[in-house]
């Protein structure tokens, strides 16, 4: 259990000796101020004492002239009476100009009555009185004063007794002197008053100051107990003494802390400029490093510009491959039932010339058994010939060419639809025949096994570039048709929603890895074989796309397939520059 | 013949000799008001008493004044008097009678002057009008004013004053006079109390032995303490505690010595002038000190 020890805690608080180190401060200025003030007002009382003691001499002198002048010491009785009414006046004493004694009346003994009894003190006295005009000192108990007395002196000049002279000041001629002694005891009740009121006074001021004091530093030091509260909480307070060591030992640290980051400063300071030089060398370096660099780059850039010309010549010249190629099996096709048929026919008409020419050389045989045997021979060659399926042969086979001419035209017709040379422009087409038109130029080997699944359901016409839109879907289904490797079901489904055609393309094939699908869209990015591919198909089409104001969205799962889904709005807000129209 | 009578007149008064003004020298002691009041009051007067004299004279006199205050050196004064040749000196003040007394054959009136025989001595083309109000005058205005005063206490000199006494007794023999001699002036204020209860009035002497600023205030003491009222020969001593001052008349003395001027102007001789005392007394009372001694009397201003 923790002791309670009030000193120690004194001891140790800052606040307490600084609220103890103020409170002592203003104790000792207070005394000095209270002892000063006393002192000062204990001088002015006395400066009061004099003055007034001095005006009751001269009053004294004053009032004592005729009785001087006269010398008769009746005279003296009334105004030195009327002085020693004065309750602190104890002795009055009255010298003629020659420095005798003419009248005294003391209330008690003192120390002027031994002083003026010796004449070489008087006579001194007396020269300074009249030299200074006045005299005053005091004693442990009295204060002593003395005044000259005067009277107007008599002129020698008649008028005077006639007129005023009002150029002439008044003469006058010391008759004498007169001394006053006064007692200090009211001074000392005064002075004691003084004493009690003042210390009164300091001790109420220094009250109302040692609470002031407590209260400012309680309030000034509210800050300051909030860091020792902190650093105390840091430090958890053990192995310190007081609050004073715990501050100087944390701001001492602190300070050497500053000191050797203010060195550690100055060391970088020291070798910063050396630093910045050679920093400032190497990245000069490294800008002309970056300036032949990107020079570099730029020569890259242009040549990767001309390849990527090249790519995409490469690309369109790849992809007019395939569609050549395309073309060129289904014409092969068409052109195959032709000429397929085309021997069947020769030969079927080499059979009708020579059953044609048996009937010529019957008709020219008169003999009837020439006739016969010719007839028979007729019909020995309608037999070989099998001339009852004669006809529907070269029916079948005028059929089949007849079927090759059809696709042949079918081809020509959808490849003007592909190509639309004279429809690049923004303007309604249905997306529904665009697919049709587009599926027959996908690789017809890729097809093989392929199942492609139409869902269409009802689009209004999209106002499109209807050649690129063919182009978008011809890409995604190769690549669909690529990706199946000649199994699985493409399913291509259309919807309308929210004035936007929706075009789903779902195939059933390898999918697309997920660390990858993000960079389909990439141009010259393909999974492909080197040549099989150039990597620009899917970034043009989603130029294509945007160019539309639309987008391609694709999902997919490794072995289950790929979700390609081109969304296109029906007007696009604002027609794009029909940069190759 | 009225022309003829006209022009007559114009050739007589062309013909005329002129007649120079009466040239007065005013010699005065300092420039002082009750000498500008004197020097006032005898202009105007001798101004009537003058005939113009001549056909072409304007002014009967002409002034010409000087302060010797401003310059002391008597030969200097004497000087200017000399080439001023003036036909009368007016000398205001003991020390304009001074500066004045050894200029011979011009007439001399002196006014202001204390005791001025001192200073004549037997010079004889000097006369004025003294300054001592005489004691017949005083106590007949006493009298007047309060007419229960009968004892009159006085201290005097033996030396200067034991005249002015033996005058007064002889003026005045219905008043009793007490009159104690002080030897010097530190006696007056014993002599003062020695008149305690003796006397209705003190009466002021114009004597410097008695009557001085050391002195004064016993008198007015003395006439505080036991309400008797003085009697001063000044109006200056009214301020100090005299309840009544029987003086000289400034305008009064003026013209006197106006009167006297005009005849020694038209040729009298100055034996035929002879000095003069004052012909006219101011009386005033100080209202105070009559309130505070009881006097019954009321009168302040001059008779």
């Amino acid at each position: 259990m923790k002791r309670w020890r009030p000193f120690h805690r004194i001891r140790e608080s800052f606040i307490a000796k600084i609220s103890i180190t103020l409170i002592a401060v203003v104790l000792v200025l207070a005394l000095l101020f209270d002892l000063l003030l006393i002192r000062l007002q204990e001088k002015a009382y006395e400066r009061e004492n004099i003055k007034q003691g001095l005006a009751l001499v001269r009053l004294l002198a004053q009032s004592v002239r005729l009785a001087v002048f006269t010398e008769n010491e009746q005279d003296f009785i009334m105004p030195v009476n009327a002085i020693l009414g004065h309750e602190d006046v104890v002795e009055a004493d009255i010298f003629n100009n020659d420095g005798a004694m003419l009248f005294r009346r003391e209330k008690q003994e003192n120390s002027l009555s031994r002083l003026v009894d010796n004449p070489q003190y008087l006579a001194a006295i007396l020269t300074n009185v009249q030299t200074a005009g006045e005299m005053h000192w005091q004693t442990e108990n009295s204060f002593i004063f003395w005044w000259p007395i005067y009277s107007n002196a008599a002129t020698g000049n008649d008028e005077a007794l006639f007129f005023e002279m009002e150029d002439e000041p008044p003469a006058r001629e010391l008759i004498g002197y007169a001394a006053l002694v006064i007692s200090k005891q009211s001074f000392s009740a005064g002075v004691r008053q003084i004493l009690v009121n003042t210390g009164a006074i300091v001790v109420i001021f220094l009250s109302l100051g040692i609470a002031m004091s407590f209260v400012v530093v309680r309030r000034m030091t509210r800050p300051l107990s909030a860091i020792l509260k902190k650093v105390k909480e840091n430090t958890g307070g053990a192995g310190v003494g007081d609050d004073l060591s715990l501050l100087s030992e944390t701001y001492g640290g602190m300070l050497q802390e500053l000191e050797r980051s203010f060195e550690t400063i100055k060391e970088l300071k020291d070798g910063l400029e050396v630093k910045v030089a050679d920093r400032t060398k190497e990245l000069s370096d490294r800008q002309l490093q970056l300036e032949s660099a990107n020079l570099k780059l730029s020569q890259t850039l242009v040549k990767l510009q001309e390849a990527q010309q090249q790519l995409i010549q490469s690309e369109k010249m790849a992809a007019m491959g395939q569609m050549v190629a395309g073309v060129a099996h289904e014409i092969n096709n068409s052109v195959n039932f032709i000429s397929g048929a085309l021997p069947s026919v020769k030969r079927l008409l080499g059979d009708l010339k020579e059953l044609l020419a048996s009937y010529e050389e019957l008709e020219q045989v008169r003999d009837a058994d020439d006739r016969d045997r010719n007839i028979t021979a007729i019909r020995s060659l309608k037999n070989d010939l099998d001339f009852a399926g004669l006809f529907a042969t070269f029916e079948q086979l005028l059929a089949n060419i007849e079927e090759g001419t059809t696709r042949t035209t079918r081809i020509i017709k959808d490849l003007k639809i592909f190509t639309r040379q004279g429809a690049e422009k923004f303007q309604p087409a249905d997306i529904h025949s665009i697919i049709d038109s587009t599926i027959p130029f996908i690789d017809g080997k890729l097809l093989k096994g392929v199942e492609i699944r139409k869902e269409f359901d009802k689009l209004e016409p999209v106002t499109c570039l209807a050649g690129r839109i063919s182009q978008v879907f011809l890409n995604i289904m190769q690549n669909a048709a690529q990706a199946m490797s000649g199994k699985g079901t493409l399913t291509i489904r259309t919807w309308q929603e929210d004035g936007q055609a929706h075009v789903r393309f779902t195939d059933t094939g390898c999918g697309i890895e997920q660390d990858i699908i993000h960079r389909i869209f990439d141009p010259f990015f393909t999974t492909k074989e080197v040549g099989r591919g150039s990597g620009l198909g899917l970034g043009i089409s989603y130029d294509i796309i945007k160019q539309h104001s639309g987008r391609i969205n694709v999902e997919s799962k490794i072995g289950q397939g790929t979700v390609f889904e081109v969304i296109l709005p029906l007007s696009p807000p604002i027609f794009p520059a029909e940069r190759e129209g | 013949m009225k022309k003829t009578l006209i022009l007559i007149m114009l050739i007589v008064l062309a013909a005329a000799r002129p007649a120079l003004s009466y040239e007065i020298m005013v010699v005065k002691s300092a420039d002082e008001p009750p000498m500008a009041q004197v020097v006032r009051a005898f202009s105007d007067k001798l101004a009537h008493l003058l005939p113009a004299r001549g056909v072409k004279s304007i002014e009967p006199y002409r002034f010409r004044e000087i302060d010797i205050s401003q310059s002391p050196i008597k030969s200097a004064v004497e000087q200017e008097i000399r080439e001023t040749r003036p036909d009368l000196i007016l000398a205001l003040g003991r020390n304009a009678l001074l500066a004045v007394r050894d200029i011979p054959r011009i007439p001399v009136i002196y006014l202001l002057v204390v005791a001025p025989d001192i200073i004549i001595e037997d010079r004889d083309n000097i006369t004025g009008v003294n300054l001592d109000i005489p004691a017949r005058l005083q106590f007949a205005e006493i009298s007047r004013l309060l007419p229960s005063v009968r004892r009159i206490g006085v201290i005097y000199n033996t030396a200067h004053s034991a005249m002015d006494i033996q005058q007064a007794k002889k003026d005045r023999p219905d008043l009793e006079f007490i009159a104690l001699n002080a030897q010097s002036t530190k006696e007056v204020p014993a002599r003062l109390e020695e008149l305690r209860g003796r006397a209705d009035l003190i009466w002021l002497l114009p004597d410097l032995i008695v009557t001085n600023p050391q002195t004064l205030e016993s008198y007015f003491l003395f006439s505080f303490t036991n309400k008797v009222p003085v009697l001063a020969f000044s109006e200056k001593y009214l301020k100090s505690g005299a309840a009544v001052a029987v003086t000289f008349d400034l305008e009064a003395m003026g013209e006197q010595a106006a009167g006297m001027a005009a005849r020694l102007l038209l040729g009298a001789p100055v034996s035929t002038v002879p000095p003069m005392d004052i012909s006219r007394v101011k009386t005033i009372v100080n209202p105070t000190a009559a309130r505070k001694l009881q006097l019954p009397i009321t009168e302040e201003t001059p008779r």
